[in-house]
């Protein structure tokens, strides 16, 4: 069947009542979560993953991709009204949309935010339901040692690309691979890194990771600049709505958001920092209005904003495609998969095809029933904003903690919750990127299963990692990639040595 | 590590290992890099922005207050200790109606722990509340 009729088959099953309510609690959920300061989409995802245990997994991973295509449109509303961003992929946003709440255009860039978001996360979610089976097509030949090379290339990538520093990416992977080794080895039995506590053999719970990550280490490093933050929330005075002017001046930046957007989401660049501000950049460049930008030109909203969608469906295609996850959003929605016993992949279109379908016709959907929520009834979502934020802050660390617990009843993930949320603030406070660390934890058990698989048929013979096109092309560019930076800052300072002598 | 006998051509060691020599390695860099003096700054800091020193007393509170629920929960229950936490939070953050705050820390754990016992069927401990709650 080609990918057109199993699209539509997908909107069959997304629109099934069912479905279709906890699609819709998934995008209210979605930008729910979105709008409040302090909790991104991983985080919601990984709260509500103990509450789904006992429903469909169909529904369940439908409610999951709407809470991540919405918190992506609430994440938009804070920046602009809020001075500060709520997550990475928003802070462009927050720079020039706040200008324009500030000189009363708040309606203008809330709207070009939603709209874009639609028309971006529209586009990318039609290249998503035709590349991700065309790729997944071209996944199944690909051999144990290919995917071990695939995995190491992205642990690389999102690595060296985030953060201050290559070392402090690298860093928070190490940590996170580290953690992920705790436990007992799932194919022999050995017990690794417990320290004696048997309540370590089952592992460390990836959930509580994320939570203790998220929502405490962040609750810990806003305490320690608690003196010096303001909070201030705009007004909008206007309707949500755009002039003709303002039409015509976003739709160009929408579409070269999503150029730009999703095919960065689908190799691995580790979310969506690197899009947006590439396309920020990008129209800043192109704008006949240079001086605007920097006090509030609606390119500067239009074209982020876009490529943050789009981003956010194309990390979608590796993690349906191959099960590989390119940001810690994507990374979440992986183990949501896993908790239902379902391992994304090439196999997955074959063996769960109502599923997948059903997940990306349910995009759409919710795309749709997102630009509803967003423009007539952004004033509802606002008021979440006059939440106090005392009383906000005591919520969700007590959901986290909650959320810590209530997967396995057992306080000691309560305890290992503590340690991680400290380390989280340590990782904060010192420039180290938190989402290495989780895609570290989430991948490295997967990555040990593609090693022991290639050595395996090889009978212990290490060459085998290095057979093939694939992994030679694989490992030759994740070097490439280590020491171009090296080599250029060699040469950079050779240059400036040259100058001053 | 505890491996068990007979284990197959492939051992879990290699791939620990790995890791173990990845994680040195990078641990020795970064504390070369630090040492030269480059020790990190939180993202969203420009180089040369004035450093603001840790707000101590805010974070030992917050600390104070997760504490305090993991400590609490089996002792006492889960709305003892979520109360706990959403107050002491709450204050770290500067509310100071104390008496508005409790109520209102009270209500959110009463209706999280309804919600989550008897809406989703997601075990707490009922605690010290045991007898009213039917558990």
């Amino acid at each position: 069947m080609s990918s057109f009729n199993l699209l539509i088959e997908g909107f069959a099953t997304a629109l099934t009542l069912t479905n279709l309510m906890y699609g819709l609690l998934g995008t209210f959920l979605g930008t729910l979560v979105g709008v409040l300061p302090g909790i991104g989409p991983a985080l919601a995802i990984a709260l509500l993953l103990p509450v789904t245990a006992s429903i469909d997994p169909t529904a369940a991973i439908i409610m999951f991709a709407s809470i991540y295509y919405g918190a992506m449109y609430g994440g938009s509303t804070t920046s602009i009204l809020l001075n500060t961003p709520g997550e990475s992929g928003s802070v462009i946003t927050a720079l020039e949309g706040n200008k324009m709440a500030r000189s009363g255009r708040a309606g203008a860039a809330l709207a070009t935010a939603a709209i874009g978001s639609f028309v971006a996360g529209t586009i990318a979610t039609l290249l998503l339901a035709f590349g991700a089976p065309a790729l997944a097509n071209l996944a199944l030949t690909i051999k144990p040692a290919g995917y071990l090379a695939l995995m190491i290339l992205a642990f690389t990538t999102v690595g060296t690309l985030l953060g201050s520093s290559i070392i402090r990416g690298l860093i928070s992977l190490a940590v996170g691979l580290t953690l992920g080794l705790v436990g007992a080895d799932l194919q022999s039995g050995a017990i690794r890194l417990t320290f004696g506590n048997p309540n370590a053999i089952d592992g460390i719970e990836t959930v509580t990771v994320i939570v203790a990550i998220f929502a405490l280490g962040e609750a810990i490093y806003f305490a320690s600049r608690f003196k010096h933050e303001n909070w201030s929330v705009l007004q909008i005075k206007d309707r949500a709505w755009m002039s003709k002017t303002d039409w015509k001046r976003s739709w160009r930046p929408w579409l070269r958001g999503t150029a730009i957007g999703f095919p960065l989401g689908v190799i691995p660049a580790g979310g969506s920092e690197v899009p947006t501000f590439l396309s920020y950049g990008v129209e800043k460049k192109l704008s006949k209005r240079k001086e605007e930008f920097g006090k509030g030109a609606i390119e500067g909203v239009a074209g982020p904003e876009a490529a943050n969608n789009a981003n956010a469906a194309g990390a979608l295609v590796p993690l349906l495609a191959l099960g590989l996850p390119t940001s810690a959003t994507a990374a979440v929605v992986l183990v949501a998969f896993q908790s239902f016993q379902i391992q994304p992949g090439p196999m997955l279109f074959e063996t769960n095809p109502a599923i997948v379908w059903g997940l990306i016709a349910s995009l759409f959907i919710g795309n749709t029933l997102l630009l509803v929520m967003n423009l007539p009834f952004i004033r509802v979502w606002i008021l979440l904003l006059k939440i106090p934020r005392p009383y906000l802050y005591g919520g969700i660390v007590t959901l986290a903690l909650l959320g810590a617990y209530a997967l396995n009843s057992s306080t000691f993930d309560l305890q290992i919750a503590l340690a991680v949320a400290v380390l989280g603030y340590l990782f904060r406070r010192f420039g180290v990127p938190l989402t290495p660390l989780i895609i570290g934890l989430i991948m490295g058990p997967l990555a040990e299963v593609q090693f022991k698989r290639s050595l395996q048929i090889s009978n212990g013979d290490y060459g085998i990692l290095l057979e093939g096109f694939m992994p030679k092309a694989l490992y030759s560019l994740m070097f490439l990639m280590l020491l171009l930076p090296v080599i250029y800052k060699a040469v950079n300072k050779r240059k400036q040595k040259e100058l001053a002598s | 590590m505890l491996v068990p006998d007979g284990t197959s051509v492939i051992s879990p060691k290699s791939f620990s290992y790995a890791i173990g020599a990845f994680l040195s390695i990078t641990s020795v860099l970064l504390l070369a890099d630090v040492l030269r003096g480059n020790s990190g700054l939180p993202e969203g800091t420009d180089a040369g922005e004035p450093f603001q020193k840790a707000d101590l007393k805010t974070m030992a509170q917050v600390v104070g207050a997760i504490c305090a629920n993991v400590i609490l929960l089996d002792l006492l229950g889960f709305i003892v200790a979520a109360t706990t936490s959403f107050w002491g939070v709450a204050y770290a953050f500067g509310a100071r109606k104390y008496f508005k705050d409790l109520v209102v820390a009270i209500i959110f754990s009463v209706i999280v722990y309804f919600g989550f016992t008897q809406g989703l069927n997601i075990n707490l401990p009922a605690g010290i509340f045991a007898d009213l709650t039917g558990k």
